[in-house]
């Protein structure tokens, strides 16, 4: 009953809220990413096929 | 050309309904949605004696006494235009102190004394820097053990 | 014709456009999060958790932005049928509903050490609660729908929904100032600021990096959409040309 938080239990609050957004925003931004790199990849791999087959 | 302003009129009239019925609908909600009664809205008639309720508002400056067996305190909850005496047995936050906002569960006495069971320290909005001049000051204050 | 043309030029903006907005979102994030951990010092009263605010606000201008967003694109889809419009939606619902997420659990961190408690029903977190609902149920109802399959467009429900579901914006930036709240009242107004200078540098870089950051993210998934839309396309013809 200080009206002040002190102490170095209050770093264990901060680590949390920190770890647990990067973790998270991490994992979307590397999902996203291998899924738009991917989708990408085969889109143009069948662009490719689509032309030699139309023999241009 | 003609649908797409007709889809468009709908899609705002449809919204200007929803916002409508939802800004009504808060409104009727502000009673209800609130998360606890301020000393002036008890002492308007707004809480029955022995009935749960939550009691908000800030702890007068130097009304914090504690009592004789160590862990119970009491103070006085204000908003300015009214006051309530609160008694609370048991382990406030760190941030819980006098000129501080704070949220308490508990009821009314008969005798108009607010009796809580657990109380949550409430923050403001301002956000400063330490002031390094008066930190031993407050150091000073921390219990003796 | 239409339909193909706009993901077309769209595309020729976001592909050079999401290494950008990665980058500089990522290098924003963790300058702003650098400042904010060792930089600042603890706030007065609030101590070291008051650095949770360097993340707990960009979640919450973000989930709330999300939603905004989403239900421009609903409109968009609605009136409009503007094809880049579904999509758009698609891809903004995961990162909106991640940083609506990340609000209440960075909020209800702070919570325990300032008020005392991790969790109240009281109007900020529980109208943002229902939004996180809402991410969720947008979600449920367009992933694996009629026009996930064709072309990304949003069925009419869903944009309506969209629509619908943005009142709740307005009742969570309301919140506080409406109902008596154990949620504080807005420390950025019109007005100003109620947060000291000294520690309200690190907060501007953390909110424009994960904006961008966001950004980044509703593109890369805009984009796979489309390529997924075109991998489709292309094996139709395929299919055709094979028939003929």
């Amino acid at each position: 009953m200080t009206g002040v938080i002190s102490g170095n239990g209050q770093w264990a609050y901060v680590a949390a809220a920190y770890i647990l957004t990067a973790l998270l925003t991490g994992i979307v931004l590397w999902t996203s990413w291998r899924a738009m790199a991917k989708a990408e990849k085969r889109s143009d791999a069948l662009r490719a096929k689509n032309r030699r087959g139309d023999g241009q | 050309m003609k649908a797409k302003h007709q889809r468009l009129i709908l899609a705002a009239v449809a919204l200007c309904g929803v916002a409508g019925a939802g800004v009504l609908g808060a409104s009727a909600l502000r009673d209800e949605a609130a998360y606890f009664r301020t000393p002036a809205e008890i002492k308007a008639g707004q809480a029955v004696v022995g009935e749960p309720m939550r009691l908000g508002g800030m702890v007068a400056a130097g009304s914090i006494q504690r009592q004789s067996d160590g862990v119970t305190i009491r103070f006085v909850a204000t908003d300015g235009k009214a006051s309530i005496p609160v008694q609370f047995t048991g382990i406030v936050p760190d941030l819980f102190a006098e000129n501080s906002g704070m949220v308490a569960d508990g009821r009314m006495l008969a005798d108009g004394t607010f009796v809580a069971d657990r109380i949550l320290a409430k923050h403001d909005e301002r956000y400063m820097p330490p002031q390094m001049g008066d930190m031993p000051k407050n150091m000073k204050v921390a219990p003796k053990v | 014709m239409h339909a193909y043309a706009n993901p077309t030029r769209f595309l020729a903006i976001a592909k050079p456009l999401t290494p950008w907005l990665l980058g500089l979102g990522l290098l924003l994030v963790l300058g702003g999060a650098f400042a904010g951990l060792t930089m600042v010092p603890g706030e007065a009263k609030q101590g070291e958790t008051a650095r949770i605010l360097y993340v707990h606000v960009p979640s919450a201008w973000l989930g709330m932005g999300g939603w905004t967003s989403l239900a421009v694109t609903g409109l968009v889809q609605l009136v409009w049928r503007h094809p880049l419009a579904g999509i758009a939606a698609r891809a903004i619902a995961v990162p909106g509903m991640l940083f609506t997420a990340l609000c209440l659990a960075t909020g209800s961190i702070w919570g325990k050490p300032t008020w005392g408690t991790w969790w109240e029903w009281d109007g900020r977190m529980t109208s943002m609660l229902v939004l996180l609902f809402l991410y969720a149920g947008f979600i449920a109802l367009t992933s694996g729908d009629e026009g996930q399959r064709q072309g990304g467009s949003l069925s009419r429900g869903a944009a309506i929904y969209a629509l619908v579901g943005a009142i709740n914006i307005p009742i969570i930036n309301r919140s506080v100032v409406w109902w008596n709240s154990l949620h504080q009242g807005p420390s950025i107004t019109l007005g100003g600021s109620s947060i000291d200078k000294a520690l309200l540098w690190p907060l501007g870089l953390t909110v424009l990096g994960f904006s961008l950051l966001f950004g980044a993210i509703v593109l890369m998934r805009m984009r796979r959409i489309i390529a997924d839309n075109r991998v489709a396309a292309r094996l139709r013809r395929l299919a055709d040309d094979e028939e003929n």
